[in-house]
């Protein structure tokens, strides 16, 4: 077991980190229900490593470069980053438009790559963004190519966390949506700020299961007109890396397929 | 911007101060890590290694690889990365570096970005030895073809990007004599540098001095910038600095496993 004083540690750096605004010594230790001397210990190991940082002409803290630098050595470990970085770079240069990369950890998926078009855009995404699989085409593409019992787990695992899912849906209305967006070929929603539209379209690995999706968010609806060109165009740029990611499977494997997904649990 | 502490570390909680330095080495690519690693890298015994590392198993930012004997960051550190505090910048991310380089060389060690056609230079560590041997000299804007900094960033460009700066820029300017300024001999010198992974100084941009430049890539392997080290010839003479490169090389190899977590900025698209 970890000792105490750590413990308090790590929570305090989860309150710091998921603050929406610096905050100083007292706040924080109001918010870990410690007192300050307490606090203050553990923010000073967390100040020294570099996983806070205390503002300029303040002194209140907000997260150091090392808890950045975690996350994205993270993302990192899915290799199909790396290798989707000049895909997603081309789908922006064609569209003019924000790319994401989302990938599958536990009943999740997240995401972990975002290439911004030169010109100044509105993003609502952002790295490490997390949403459950029925939560959101970027999510809803890699549940469309699940097989049929793991579909099924995953209700039960939503059952079991007391998860609401939409107004209106029921499994069997959730499980038709996925086989129109697996026939499809891409699933595409309202983002519900203004007009922001997405598209996603699935990366397909060994098999049929899809390992990862590319998003598309943009203001016009130019790509997410059903017989878009430019749609096509970028179906076919995903299929080209689905194909290297078919040469290479074990390569691309998801490197927490060994975890189990009832266990991934996030704290927000 | 964030600055020096208000804390007293006098009152430092050592065990956690131990546990984050563990955590703190999976901060690399691709890193995964048993008992014995951790234990030699931060030269701690197995016991306390195992112990730290069953910690962090824990409090889920480590996990069991497939194997079960290593381990990996776990998916609890997806709840550090805060979207509303801005990503750290190049020059927060390099400092370190350039310290260690620094401590190893005992040269003078200056970072440079970057910005449209030239390099500028925005930080650096001057080396004093009595008085200072090589100053940084921040703000001057140089030529992509002059001086190792602007050649170890110009080499990382897309051929078509090099193509361009030399249409663009010729004749390309000489700021010494030993300034290359043939085309030929400029690409000669690019596939040098992308094969070895550094850009050797010339006296091509000041007579003098010895220097070396490391880039500073991202993903794509686009450049952030790059990282000179340079020393005038009577305090470092060229043998000498090449026994130091391969030192230096490791050191510009740990900073480039950490960029390549964020983009570069596109060079040319404000030009």
């Amino acid at each position: 077991m970890a000792n105490k004083s750590t413990k308090q540690t790590f929570s305090i750096l989860r309150i710091i980190c998921s603050a929406r605004e610096a905050l100083g010594v007292a706040e924080i230790a109001r918010r870990a229900e410690v007192p300050a001397s307490t606090a203050h210990r553990s923010m000073i190991a967390l100040e020294t490593t570099g996983y806070i940082s205390k503002l300029d002409n303040s002194s209140k803290f907000v997260p150091g470069k090392m808890t950045a630098q975690l996350a994205r050595a993270f993302c990192e470990r899915y290799t199909i980053r790396a290798a989707s970085m000049p895909y997603l770079r081309q789908i922006t240069t064609a569209t003019d438009k924000t790319t994401t990369l989302n990938v599958r950890i536990g009943w999740y998926s997240v995401c972990i790559a975002i290439i911004e078009p030169p010109q100044e855009s509105f993003d609502a995404r952002w790295l490490t963004e997390r949403h459950l699989l029925h939560e959101g085409c970027a999510s809803q593409v890699i549940a469309a190519h699940l097989p049929t019992r793991e579909i099924k787990d995953y209700f039960d695992f939503v059952r079991s966390q007391k998860i609401p899912m939409p107004s209106g849906w029921q499994d069997t209305e959730f499980l038709k949506q996925l086989k129109r967006q697996k026939r499809n070929g891409y699933a595409k929603e309202d983002a519900g700020v203004g007009d922001l539209k997405r598209i996603a379209i699935p990366i397909v690995g060994d098999g049929t299961e899809a390992i990862a999706s590319v998003t598309i968010e943009g203001v016009e609806p130019d790509v997410s007109a059903p017989r878009s060109e430019k749609l096509k165009h970028c179906i076919g740029i995903v299929k080209e890396l689905s194909a290297t990611v078919q040469e290479n499977a074990s390569f691309f494997s998801n490197p927490f397929a060994h975890i189990d997904p009832e266990t991934v649990l996030f704290n927000d | 911007m964030t600055s020096g502490s208000t804390l007293n570390p006098s009152h430092v909680n050592k065990s956690s101060v131990n546990v984050l330095k563990v955590l703190s080495v999976f901060a690399q690519h691709n890193a995964e890590f048993g008992v014995a690693d951790i234990s030699r890298k931060l030269d701690i015994s197995k016991n306390m290694a195992f112990r730290a590392l069953k910690t962090l198993v824990e409090e889920g930012f480590l996990v069991r690889d497939a194997s079960g004997s290593r381990y990996i960051l776990g998916f609890r550190m997806l709840e550090l990365l805060n979207p509303d505090f801005d990503d750290p910048d190049i020059q927060t991310l390099c400092r370190e570096f350039m310290q260690k380089m620094h401590a190893v060389s005992g040269l003078t060690v200056a970072l440079q970005i970057p910005v449209g056609f030239s390099h500028i230079t925005i930080d650096g560590i001057e080396s004093r030895r009595g008085k200072v041997l090589a100053r940084v000299v921040r703000g001057i804007s140089v030529p992509l073809h002059v001086s190792p900094g602007s050649r170890a960033i110009l080499s990382f460009l897309k051929d078509e990007e090099i193509d361009s700066y030399i249409q663009q820029h010729q004749p390309l300017e000489a700021y010494t004599e030993n300034t290359i300024t043939d085309p030929e001999k400029l690409w000669d010198d690019i596939k040098l540098v992308r094969d070895s992974g550094y850009a050797l100084g010339y006296q091509d941009h000041f007579l003098g001095v010895n220097g070396v430049a490391f880039p500073v890539l991202d993903i794509e392997q686009r450049p952030h910038g790059a990282i000179t080290v340079v020393g005038p010839i009577e305090v470092i003479s060229h043998e000498k600095f090449m026994l130091l490169i391969p030192q230096l090389k490791k050191i510009a190899d740990e900073l480039n496993s950490v960029t390549r977590f964020y983009h570069a900025s596109p060079i040319f698209s404000h030009v």
